[in-house]
């Protein structure tokens, strides 16, 4: 699904240049469940924003289901993000101003999904979520689990092919953590390809594949069994 | 989509309470005053746009030159000069004469009805303009000799019209003023819009004027300059071209100075510039000042400008915090331009709601401001007929629009281009570009408002100086009284004698006198006053005709000689030979003192006086004119007006003794009074509109942009929360986090000083060169509206910055 080569990204500033990924290379299949690892300004989050299209690379190649779209404009790059890439954060990052169900339903707004439509859709996987009685609510009435498991149905509701999930428990206590990492196990065994930023080696054992990164590059990969 | 954009907006609205209330407040307000100045200047725009025939209308102005100067900016002129012009050029189409007839009482069944505003003009004029005949004779009503015709609201107050049957009247005869033969009513029109230069009730046939008056000079004259032309040219003539075929024109008519005793210069005047850009003296009809017209305009942009600039200020300011939810659209699949419309689609409501609540502003205060600007304005006249048609009501929409999208674009514009994986982890922090431009924006909200006040200050000390410097005729406790006008003039000489002396027996009447004009209108000038030492020369001066108590009456200075006495008057004109000039008048002959002037001839129109006083220099008109060289002349006429001095401490009791004494004299008279400072000062009008509305539109200003100052200090002490915790925790004291948090704004105060301070010198240094007598800009005005500025900002800032300076720091670390 994912195939990136000698990928690079500086970031500058007036006097310093920063190698944030020093020739990059690797592959994500369709299915996997993969867990990028490393130590703070490693690189992990710039990875993921540009396999996420919401940055976009200094160099080398990214392949997103055949296609190279290292070059893409920001409007392709939206467009593409939009139908295939679900986004779950750390500080679950819902819209204050609107409701539960109001955040779940943005993605399909944008997607242009008819009125009728949506309100199926967000329903139902409000329901999967286990959050329907809450879908009134707003944001700062819920507890922290409770958010995320919301960040988690917008990410879904569209459908999307890919879910990248940026330390997705960091903000959450063990139970509520556990929680969430069954949810991403049960999207990931109906077919949806993850990949989660983490730095807990807990979490990380929900994947299937260990990256671990260090100054923008690939040190070494384990295999989960 | 719309729907979602709706319900963020109107959420995000409502959960910043603080700062929605001070971005619809300020826009409520500015627009509520743009709404209503607009109203004001598409009103005075407005002006004869109703003549169907306005574009190809021309007033024909006259420059009169002597020996090389111009002594007479007018618009009256000779009664030949239209019927030359149409003779002389086949571009002129038509012609009108006119001549103001003012108030006149119309008898009608021995029943006198006063008051009519009456103009004498040719049957021509109703076909140039605008002025449909609803009864009557439609196309030559004004042809024939005796005829007149009347208004609809005239009509109804001569004949008691009732319901639209003014043919009933059509036919009628009536007597206007003094007349000895009966006038008839030919014709019934419309009445004359507000918006129209002409005011009238009625207008009398030009031929009554020559044939019944006798008033050979008023048909085709070039001796005479009293008369007031009208000229239309044919569709598409160029009236610039016309104009420089004028000195040919009056070469070939007025030889040089050989007919008239000047050189004369003519030019037409297009209609629709009439109402607002005449400097023309001898006006008899409806003028404004264009500077208040455009210049209210010009605050009113500023106003709402000031307001927008708030919005945009506020929301760049408030940008972090908006951030977040940017990040998450954009992940979520928002593509620029739907974000970008989001926020456009957020400024469009609450400028909606502002305009909202503007119109009921508007609306509310409609009376007051009808009042300030002294019309009987609505929210219609917004689209009224104006400038080239619906302009003003075109560009207010235009303004809107743009406005919207100026407010709304920035903001959405830096918004939406935020790097959504930083802002979503927080690492947003506000662009330099964005903290300049808000600099500047605040900077130039505050030069403008800086303006204003050095301009109200300005202006409002000019029209102090002016109402308090002395005038050099004593207008105080004189009561002015309309001279009668049923009375004949063979016993009009002695009867007012008469008449004059029993006034002054009343215990509080300190004097009384009559003169043809008095202080503050516009007196006759006399073209042909001989040089006594080289008599090829010849000047002009201003005249007065008075009785011998005018010059004690108004407390007037005599420097040489003496007053008038009773032998000086005498029946016939051809028979007086005094004369008292004022001390310019003297200069101008070449005296060397006032006292050298005593006992000379001084020759006029071929007839010679003895100059037998000299008064010092007084003001006729405002200060806004020069003292000219007059001089005053004994006599008695009737018609003159009457100035009472009084010393009373009951100016009812005493006026109605007047009256007592008036109506014995002048019986069947209508006793019309007025006081004379209250007169004079109306001269003054629209110079005291300038102020009031500098004044007041200029609070406005100030009180909007202070609404964003305090929108901004409340965003800026909020994010430093947690630094004004951890400088408290140090040590600092109230006075220090005060002073920290206000020393960035005062700097930009400070620049605004700056910047207001020469332009608003060019503005009212230009203003002030309109008065021949004006006050010097003194530099403290300057510092007095920095000083003021200031503390306005410092007032507003430290509303929030003392707040935040005396939380417990211990409250504000903790929210880590």
């Amino acid at each position: 699904m994912i195939k990136i080569t000698d990928l690079e990204k500086y970031y500058r500033t007036e006097e310093v240049e920063t190698i944030a990924l020093n020739k990059l290379s690797m592959q994500v299949n369709t299915g996997e469940f993969v867990a990028i690892m490393g130590p703070s300004g490693c690189g992990k989050s710039t990875l993921l924003n540009i396999l996420g299209m919401l940055d976009d690379p200094d160099g080398g190649s990214y392949v997103f289901n055949g296609v190279e779209v290292a070059h893409f404009n920001e409007r392709k790059r939206a467009d593409l993000r939009k139908h295939n890439i679900g986004f779950v954060f750390q500080s679950f990052n819902l819209i204050a101003e609107l409701t539960v169900f109001e955040n779940v339903e943005l993605p399909l707004i944008y997607t242009g999904v008819p009125s009728s439509e949506r309100v199926k859709r967000v329903e139902e996987v409000l329901d999967k979520m286990q959050i329907m009685h809450r879908r009134n609510h707003y944001p700062q009435q819920l507890s922290g689990g409770q958010q995320q498991r919301v960040a988690i149905a917008r990410a879904v509701v569209n459908k999307p092919k890919l879910i990248l999930a940026d330390e997705p428990t960091g903000n959450l206590d063990s139970s509520n953590g556990n929680e969430v990492m069954e949810l991403l196990t049960d999207l990931n065994e109906q077919g949806t390809t993850i990949i989660m930023v983490t730095h807990s080696e807990h979490d990380a054992r929900y994947s299937h594949r260990i990256i671990r990164l260090l100054d923008g590059q690939t040190v070494v990969e384990n295999i989960m069994i | 989509m719309i729907r979602n954009y709706v319900k963020t907006a109107w959420r995000n609205l409502w959960k910043n309470k603080v700062f929605s209330l001070i971005n619809i407040l300020g826009l409520s307000l500015g627009m509520a005053a743009c709404l209503l100045i607009l109203q004001y200047v598409n009103f005075e725009l407005s002006y004869d746009h109703f003549n169907q025939n306005a574009d190809n209308l021309y007033r024909v102005v006259n420059d009169r030159y002597q020996n090389g100067k111009l002594i007479q900016h007018g618009t009256i002129t000779y009664s030949g000069v239209g019927k030359a012009m149409k003779d002389d050029y086949p571009e002129v189409v038509n012609n009108a004469r006119v001549l103001q007839f003012g108030e006149t009482t119309v008898t009608f069944k021995d029943k006198k009805i006063p008051k009519g505003i009456a103009f004498c003009v040719d049957n021509s004029l109703l076909s140039m303009f605008t002025f449909p005949v609803v009864a009557g004779d439609r196309s030559t009503p004004l042809k024939e000799v005796n005829t007149a015709v009347f208004t609809e609201t005239e009509a109804r107050r001569i004949f008691g019209i009732q319901g639209d049957n003014f043919e009933s009247c059509v036919g009628q005869m009536v007597k206007m003023g003094t007349d000895t033969f009966p006038t008839k009513i030919t014709a019934v029109i419309k009445d004359i819009p507000k918006n129209s230069i002409f005011q009238f009730d009625m207008l009398i046939s030009y031929q009554t004027l020559i044939h019944s008056y006798g008033y050979t000079a008023a048909d085709y004259d070039f001796k005479d300059s009293d008369f007031w032309h009208y000229i239309q040219l044919k569709p598409g003539a160029d009236y610039k071209a016309f104009n420089a075929k004028m000195q040919a024109f009056s070469q070939r008519h007025f030889q040089g100075n050989k007919v008239s005793g000047s050189v004369e210069k003519f030019y037409l005047q297009p209609l629709l510039r009439i109402h607002l850009y005449s400097d023309t003296e001898y006006e008899n009809i409806e003028t404004a000042s264009s500077n208040v017209v455009w210049g209210l305009l010009i605050i009113a942009l500023f106003i709402i400008g000031i307001a927008w600039v708030n919005y945009i200020n506020l929301a760049t300011a408030r940008a972090s915090e908006r951030a977040m939810e940017v990040g998450v659209r954009k992940v979520t699949g928002a593509t620029k331009g739907q974000l970008i419309r989001q926020f456009l689609t957020e400024s469009f409501i609450i400028n909606l709601m502002a305009l909202t609540i503007a119109v009921v502003l508007a609306v509310l205060f409609q009376p007051v401001f009808n009042t300030l600007v002294n019309q009987q304005l609505t929210l219609d006249n917004l689209f009224q007929k104006g400038l080239g048609g619906y302009l003003i009501s075109a560009g207010l929409i235009i303004v809107v629009v743009t406005g919207i999208f100026i407010s709304g674009f920035y903001p959405a514009f830096v918004l939406s281009s935020f790097k959504p994986i930083l802002v979503l982890k927080g690492k947003y922090s506000s662009s330099k570009k964005g903290i300049i431009l808000r600099k500047g924006l605040v900077i130039g909200q505050f030069a403008i408002t800086i303006v204003l006040i050095i301009g109200s200050l300005i202006v409002y000390r000019q029209i102090k100086f002016m109402s308090s410097q002395k005038l050099g005729v004593n207008l105080d406790q004189v009561v002015v009284i309309n001279g009668p006008q049923f009375t004949t003039p063979d016993t009009a000489d002695t009867r007012a004698k008469a008449f004059l002396a029993e006034v002054k027996q009343i215990s509080t009447v300190k004097n009384a006198a009559t003169s043809f004009w008095v202080p503050g209108s516009e007196t006759g000038r006399n073209f042909d006053i001989q040089d006594p030492h080289n008599p090829s020369t010849h000047y002009t001066m201003r005249f007065n005709g008075v009785s011998t108590e005018y010059i004690p009456t108004y407390g007037m200075t005599l420097v040489a000689g003496r007053n008038f006495s009773p032998t000086d008057y005498v029946k016939r004109y051809q028979d007086l030979h005094s004369t008292i000039l004022n001390v310019s008048a003297t200069k101008l002959l070449g005296f060397s003192s006032p006292q050298a002037a005593l006992g000379q001839i001084m020759t006029k129109s071929n007839s010679k006086w003895t100059i037998i006083g000299v008064v010092a220099d007084s003001h006729q008109k405002s200060l806004r004119y020069a003292i000219e060289p007059t001089f005053f002349r004994p006599q008695l006429s009737i018609g003159s007006q009457i100035s009472v001095k009084m010393n009373t401490t009951n100016p009812t009791q005493t006026i109605a003794s007047i009256k007592a004494v008036y109506e014995k004299f002048y019986p069947g008279n209508i006793f019309d009074f007025a006081f004379l400072d209250q007169r004079y000062n109306e001269q003054y009008k629209n110079d005291a509109l300038f102020g009031e509305a500098f004044g007041i539109f200029g609070g406005f200003a100030i009180f909007i942009a202070s609404l964003g100052l305090l929108g901004l200090s409340l965003f800026s002490t909020l994010q430093r929360t947690k630094e004004i915790g951890v400088r408290k925790v140090l040590g600092a004291s109230v006075s220090n986090i005060v002073l920290l948090l206000s020393k960035d704004f005062i700097k930009l105060v400070i620049v605004a000083i700056v910047l207001a301070t020469p332009i608003a010198w060019y503005i009212l240094h230009h203003w002030l060169q309109d008065f021949a007598y004006h006050i010097t800009i003194s530099w403290w005005i300057f510092v007095l509206a920095g000083v003021v500025s200031i503390i306005i900002a410092l007032t507003t800032i430290s509303f929030q910055a003392i707040k935040a300076a005396t939380v417990n720091p211990v409250k504000s670390l903790r929210s880590e």
